[in-house]
């Protein structure tokens, strides 16, 4: 074979292998596809008035797409209809704690819990005392695929570590 | 200037470059580690430094089987040190926490020049789920120390595997890895009690809740033949078991008919009522009632039922003699015609009386009368035995024999008759001294003898001077014998009245052997003396006892002797005839018995021999 035919053959591959990722990209990538998300789960970031910024995943996300996988800060807004519901898990005393020899190990869900109405301000004030450990899941009437700063029907939150200690267990230490 | 080498190598970058495109968003199995990074610190007193944290484990965006978090908690103790600290793993649906507190010396050695961090904990949470999400929340407050996580985490992951991964779902998959969203539920109060509905009745039956939320129990059928058609109960029997049906109606459900029972039915006409049955041959009839079918119980009697008849027949007399008649007379009752068998015949009145005539067959005969009806008969027999014919001895007479030649003997005479004409078949006489004839002293016995009619006997065995009496009875060939027949009459010497007789008191001769004498040597030669020995029988009360012995030679002449028991010598050859005659005081003078005759044979001696030696 010559080298002008060898230089035809790889030009006639450069051909077809161009329309293929043509139409991979064209086709594979603009295909874009419509997700019913309703929930976003996470950690209290930060409250400022009725916007609510959670640190967290969407609800269901392991059925979504990669770029909806990883964590990420998603802000969120209430309105009057928005319920806040409180869950109060009965943690063990850190008298329980030096009881148990100074270690206590323990199953959460083997705790006891209570489920009572909550309030933006109470989720505000328990998020700034527990920093980084209060856990918002937010329910949507309508999806929040791609939504920005959706409107939460209803928001659970709890705190998912003991609290601060307490000076004999009746004050904040701090 | 494109070369070959240059082509080639194109291509293949081409190819790679194509190949992480397409895995780009695919996961790839395997482990993902990372290191922990939370630390809380306080230096001096009456101070807390209150710490919050939290640690994401990162998965590559994948689900992850598991989650193995090995931290180390560690504190380092500055003084007075108080650290209190708790970490949360949330794994998924899982989660576990540890908490701290130490305070002091329990919290390690004092804070060296190296600043050595003493081990709080370091067993870590090892948790396992199938999730995308796991995180770690601390809290800690510390005074005049340092708390931190020391180690590292890790954690699992693999493909996706899409799923209902809820183990409490109907459809739980427990291959899958990923939870689609696709898990179903049982209904609420699934396993519950439930009911079924109720059928036409009213009837349930109970099962459970299912998972669909259907209930286990189906509704029961109704009872058998329910609503089905159906007759009302039959009435109660009449009398005659005869009933009505029930009105028509529908089973209901306690398998009862709606139907109206029935109304009993009158019993048939006459039905209970008294009857009669129909008469038998005697025309008798049995009563009864009038039974369901109309018919009467009542059967008609059997004509066995019906009476017998009856006869009695006698015989008067029952036993006659030859030649004489029974008188029968009988008597019948429920009989219409008699008949006689047996010994007479033909038809007889139902009642009556007849002679059997004068009856000659010596036997037993019977006279048999059956009386009858049409449903039966009686019968009764009589019997008349005929005695045999009685023979007739008569005309019994006896001959008184010469006593002097014949000694006391006697010959009695008789005749015979038969009215049967039955000739004689044997004889009886006997002799007695008494007319009792209770000891007879001559019996001949039944000697059987058909012509005989005249018997001598008693020779040398009646006495001297008795006065005897005789009698005679007969038998004929029906072995029947005559009645006694004493002699009437007696002919002879001696003759008594009424055919008695008396034998003579004086001596007679012997006539029976050894005779009237005897001799020694019977046949005396001549010459030689011949001894004769008396042998005359007399009466014990004889005397003047005379002997008178004759020997009378064949040529003529005489020798006699009177001397008892003589001693005669015969000179001369020849047969003497040598009588004796004897007499004693009862015989009359001058008479004498004479014995019998005795001949003596006198011989020439025998010669006498004499031996002479020869010479």
């Amino acid at each position: 074979m010559s080298k002008q035919n060898l230089t035809r053959v790889g030009l006639v591959v450069i051909l077809i292998v161009s329309v293929v990722v043509g139409y991979y990209f064209f086709y594979g990538r603009s295909n874009k596809q419509e997700f019913d998300i309703r929930g976003f789960n996470g950690d209290v970031v930060s409250i400022e008035g009725e916007r609510i910024i959670l640190n967290g995943t969407f609800e269901g996300f392991e059925a979504l797409p990669g770029n909806f996988v990883s964590e990420r800060d998603f802000s969120l807004s209430i309105d009057d209809a928005t319920q806040f519901t409180k869950v109060d898990i009965g943690w063990p005393s850190w008298d329980e704690v030096d009881d148990a020899g100074g270690t206590l190990t323990f199953n959460i869900a083997s705790l006891s819990y209570t489920e009572g109405p909550g309030s933006l301000a109470d989720l505000k004030a328990t998020s700034e005392l527990n920093p980084g450990t209060v856990y918002v899941e937010a329910e949507f009437q309508s999806s929040i695929y791609e939504a920005e700063i959706p409107v939460a029907s209803h928001i659970f939150y709890r705190l998912m570590s003991m609290p601060i200690p307490t000076s004999s267990g009746t004050s904040q230490l701090q | 200037m494109i070369n070959k080498n240059s082509t080639i190598w194109g291509i293949v970058a081409l190819i790679a470059f194509l190949a992480v495109l397409s895995v780009s968003d695919n996961a790839i199995a395997g482990d993902q580690t990372g290191e922990w990074s939370f630390q809380c610190s306080r230096h001096g007193f009456r101070e807390y430094k209150n710490c919050w944290g939290q640690e994401q484990l990162f998965a590559n965006g994948q689900t992850f089987y598991a989650a193995a978090t090995s931290f180390q908690f560690v504190g380092h103790r500055h003084g007075r040190s108080d650290i209190w600290a708790s970490v949360c793993l949330y794994l998924g649906s899982k989660s576990q926490c540890r908490s701290y507190h130490c305070t002091g010396g329990n919290c390690g050695p004092e804070y060296g020049g190296q600043h050595p961090f003493d081990y709080l904990d370091g067993g870590g949470f090892t948790l396992w789920d199938n999730s995308a999400w796991g995180k770690v929340y601390y809290t800690a407050a510390v005074e005049d120390a340092e708390v931190r996580n020391e180690g590292s985490w890790s954690v699992h992951w693999e493909d996706p595997i899409y799923g209902c991964t809820d183990s409490s779902a109907t459809n739980y998959n427990s291959g899958a890895n990923t939870n689609d969203g696709s898990c179903t539920y049982c209904a609420a109060g699934y396993g519950n009690s439930c009911t079924s509905s109720a059928n036409a009745c009213g009837q349930t039956s109970t099962g459970t809740i299912q998972c669909n939320g259907s209930c286990s129990a189906s509704t029961p059928s109704n009872p058998p033949g329910y609503g089905n058609s159906c007759t009302g109960a039959t009435s109660s029997p009449n009398a005659c078991g005869q009933t009505n049906p029930g009105g028509s109606g529908t089973i209901q459900c306690n398998g009862s008919c709606s139907g109206s029972t029935g109304s009993t039915p009158a019993n048939p006409p006459g039905y209970g009522n008294s009857c009669t049955s129909s008469a038998n041959a005697c025309g008798q009839t049995n009563t009864g009632t009038i039974q369901c079918n109309g018919s009467c119980s009542a059967s008609t009697p059997p004509n066995s039922a019906c009476p017998v008849p009856s006869v009695d027949i006698n015989a008067n007399p029952s036993t006659i003699n030859w030649n004489q008649s029974s008188a029968l007379s009988w008597s019948s009752s429920n009989a219409t015609s008699c008949n006689a068998s047996g010994d007479w015949s033909g038809s007889k009145p139902l009642s009556g009386s007849e002679s059997t005539g004068n009856l000659i067959q010596v036997r037993t005969h019977t006279y048999t009368l059956t009386c009858s009806v049409a449903w039966g008969s009686g019968q009764d027999t009589a019997s008349v035995v005929v005695n045999p014919p009685i023979p007739i001895t008569s005309s019994v007479s006896v001959v008184a024999p010469n006593y002097c030649t014949t000694g006391p003997s006697i010959t009695a005479n008789w005749s015979f008759s038969d009215p049967s004409g039955s000739p004689q078949s044997a004889y009886q006489v006997q002799v007695d001294n008494q007319p009792s004839f209770n000891s007879p002293e001559f019996d001949s016995g039944k000697t059987t003898c058909q012509n005989c009619r005249s018997y001598y006997g008693g020779l040398g065995i009646l006495q001297f001077n008795t006065t005897y009496n005789a009698r005679v009875r007969t038998w004929n060939t029906y072995d029947s014998p005559s009645a006694w027949q004493e002699a009437t009459s007696c002919s002879g010497t001696d003759c008594q009245p009424n055919g008695s007789w008396k034998t003579p008191n004086h001596a007679y001769p012997n006539v029976n052997s050894p005779y009237q004498f005897t001799r020694s040597p019977i046949n005396p030669p001549i010459g030689q003396p011949v001894q004769f020995t008396d042998k005359t029988l007399f009466a014990p009360s004889s005397n003047n006892k005379q002997w008178l012995w004759t020997f009378v030679p064949a040529g003529g002449g005489s020798g006699s002797s009177t001397a008892q028991n003589p001693v005669y010598t015969f000179n001369s050859e020849g047969i003497y005839q040598v009588t004796e005659s004897v007499r004693d005081n009862a015989m009359s003078s001058g008479q004498y018995c004479t014995g019998p005759t005795q001949a003596v044979n006198v011989q020439k001696p025998i010669p006498v021999w004499k031996e002479v030696a020869p010479k």
